[in-house]
């Protein structure tokens, strides 16, 4: 499938995309890693985090890798997610969408330098 | 990591966020549940960590709206599936156009019938009344093959056909106008109250007969219609009486022609039989025939010539003798018709039964209209239905371009 076809992604499945570029995470650590990428200003709830999760896998764009124990945390088993091929493709696109729509920006002089200000929305 | 005392406050959100994941449908609660609790735990300790009582609060006020949002969200999804699933069965592919197919086909189907409902019970009555007439044939008699003195007239293949014309006639009609006086009467029914001419009332009144014979007999069925029963008896009985009459009067006329040709017979008769008359004395008094005269035989031998005169004004007299008898006979004629006169077998009576419109059968064609219609219409529309609902199939089976709602 042409990753183009999935453009635009909403705002949740950007960040989740996002928090699994560096690698696979659980469900704890992928709502992490948003908040830490957007300051602190989004913070996914269980429902809207799992949901999205469920419809990436859906459609392909992560797949959930071996359940393991975090030792970092308690001693449940997680489950644990990361990118495929697709989803790679999807997120990269995602993101030159994005970088195009901010060079248009600035070309009109609607923003200035890239600050570290999340690009997306409230949820 | 180490472990953290769990405040009650804590435990009771999470048994409570346990509780609140029953919101979820099963399939997402028995997939997701348990890390959704697990990922609720994590949010809980992190909150209380932070800021006690007043995190977990915010937290809470994070996560019910989020519940609420994203539980809809899900029921939502899982029915869009099921429908799909449903709609991929053979079932589920026949099931819409069945159903937009008896839904069109019973709307319709209703239409139609209501509509010829309506127009039955719309449309004006009409009653029917039924006179029934023999007629006779009359004309020519000539002498039977069996008995010269019995006569009998020519068949005729067509007499039937041709009375019912003759009754149609407008010198039968015209009489019936005139004796119910239908132009004053049906002027203010379907003239706007003005006098109808009587071209125009023969004119509806022919449409509003029906003649027809019965079959293997010499009757002739008269049917009448009008929009009041005693109007169709009173013009049934009238065209019946009419023709009967202008039979009459027609065969009256004839015996009146032929007595007037054998009156003139019988004068031109006389005349010869005068002239004969005075011949055979011309030649008596020329010969001399004595008085008394002699026998025939002695007559024919003596006197030849004033024989064949004699003879002449015999002939002359015995023809006079048979036309006197046939004028005779037709003055009786005249009096008293050899020919049976034409006899009305039944009087039409008023029949308050409409029968037009013929409501039952109205009613039936509508529904069998209806019937044919609303397939048309219902397969054509279902048909329609179809074609476009597997052309969307098609589409929504590849995966979709921005269908990552959350």
């Amino acid at each position: 499938m042409d990753p183009e076809e999935l453009l635009p992604l909403t705002p949740a499945v950007f960040h989740v995309l996002l928090a699994l570029a560096d690698g696979e995470r659980h469900g704890y650590a992928i709502m992490q890693e948003v908040a830490a990428g957007t300051n602190g200003r989004i913070k996914m709830g269980p429902g809207t985090l799992y949901g999205t999760i469920k419809r990436l896998l859906e459609i392909k764009l992560i797949e959930e890798s071996d359940e393991r124990p975090d030792p970092k945390l308690d001693d449940q088993r997680r489950r644990y997610y990361r990118l495929t091929g697709l989803g790679e493709r999807a997120v990269k696109a995602e993101a030159a969408r994005y970088e195009a729509m901010v060079k248009l920006a600035r070309g009109k002089r609607l923003v200035g330098k890239l600050t570290g200000v999340a690009l997306a929305g409230d949820f | 990591m180490a472990a953290y005392v769990k405040s009650k406050a804590v435990v009771f959100s999470e048994k409570l966020y346990a509780r609140m994941l029953a919101a979820y449908p099963k399939a997402h609660r028995e997939e997701y549940g348990p890390s959704m609790a697990q990922l609720f735990r994590d949010q809980c300790r992190d909150a209380w960590g932070e800021a006690r009582s007043w995190a977990l609060l915010k937290l809470w006020l994070r996560v019910v709206p989020d519940v609420i949002a994203t539980s809809l969200l899900e029921h939502c999804a899982t029915l869009n599936k099921r429908k799909s699933m449903f709609n991929r069965t053979l079932f589920g592919r026949l099931a819409t156009p069945l159903y937009t197919f008896f839904t069109v086909f019973t709307l319709v189907f209703l239409l139609v019938l209501g509509a010829s409902v309506l127009i039955t019970n719309i449309l004006p009555e009409s009653f029917a009344s039924t006179a029934r007439i023999k007629v006779e044939p009359y004309g020519y008699r000539t002498p039977t093959q069996t008995d010269p003195q019995q006569t009998q007239l020519a068949y005729d293949p067509y007499f039937i056909q041709t009375e019912i014309e003759d009754i149609q006639s407008e010198v039968v009609l015209r009489k019936v106008v005139e004796q119910l006086n239908l132009n004053q009467k049906w002027g203010r029914k379907y003239g706007n109250g003005s006098l109808l001419k009587t071209y125009d009332t023969l004119d509806l009144l022919k449409r509003s007969i029906d003649l027809r014979p019965l079959r293997s007999t010499s009757l002739i069925e008269i049917r009448a219609f009008s929009s009041e029963p005693e109007e169709a008896a009173k013009i049934a009985n009238a065209i019946a009486e009419a023709y009967r009459v202008h039979h009459l009067d027609v065969n009256h006329e004839w015996t009146l022609s032929r007595i007037k040709v054998l009156d003139n017979q019988w004068n031109e008769q006389n005349a010869q039989l005068e002239n004969a008359q005075q011949d055979l004395e011309k030649v008596r008094g020329k010969i001399q025939v004595p008085t008394p005269a002699p026998a025939e035989d002695e007559l024919l031998a003596t006197y030849p010539a004033y024989a064949k005169a004699k003879r002449q004004l015999d002939e002359l007299r015995q023809f006079r003798s048979v036309l006197g008898m046939k004028i005779a006979q037709e003055r009786t004629d005249l009096m008293l018709p050899k020919n049976v006169p034409d006899e009305i077998i039944d009087h039409a009576v008023p029949n308050h039964r409409p029968v037009r419109p013929n409501k039952p059968l109205n009613i039936v064609l509508g529904a069998l209209f209806g019937i044919v219609l609303g397939s048309i219409a219902g397969a054509g529309v279902a048909g329609i239905s179809f074609l476009r609902r597997r052309n969307s199939q098609t589409k929504s089976d590849s995966p979709p371009a921005t269908g990552l709602q959350v």
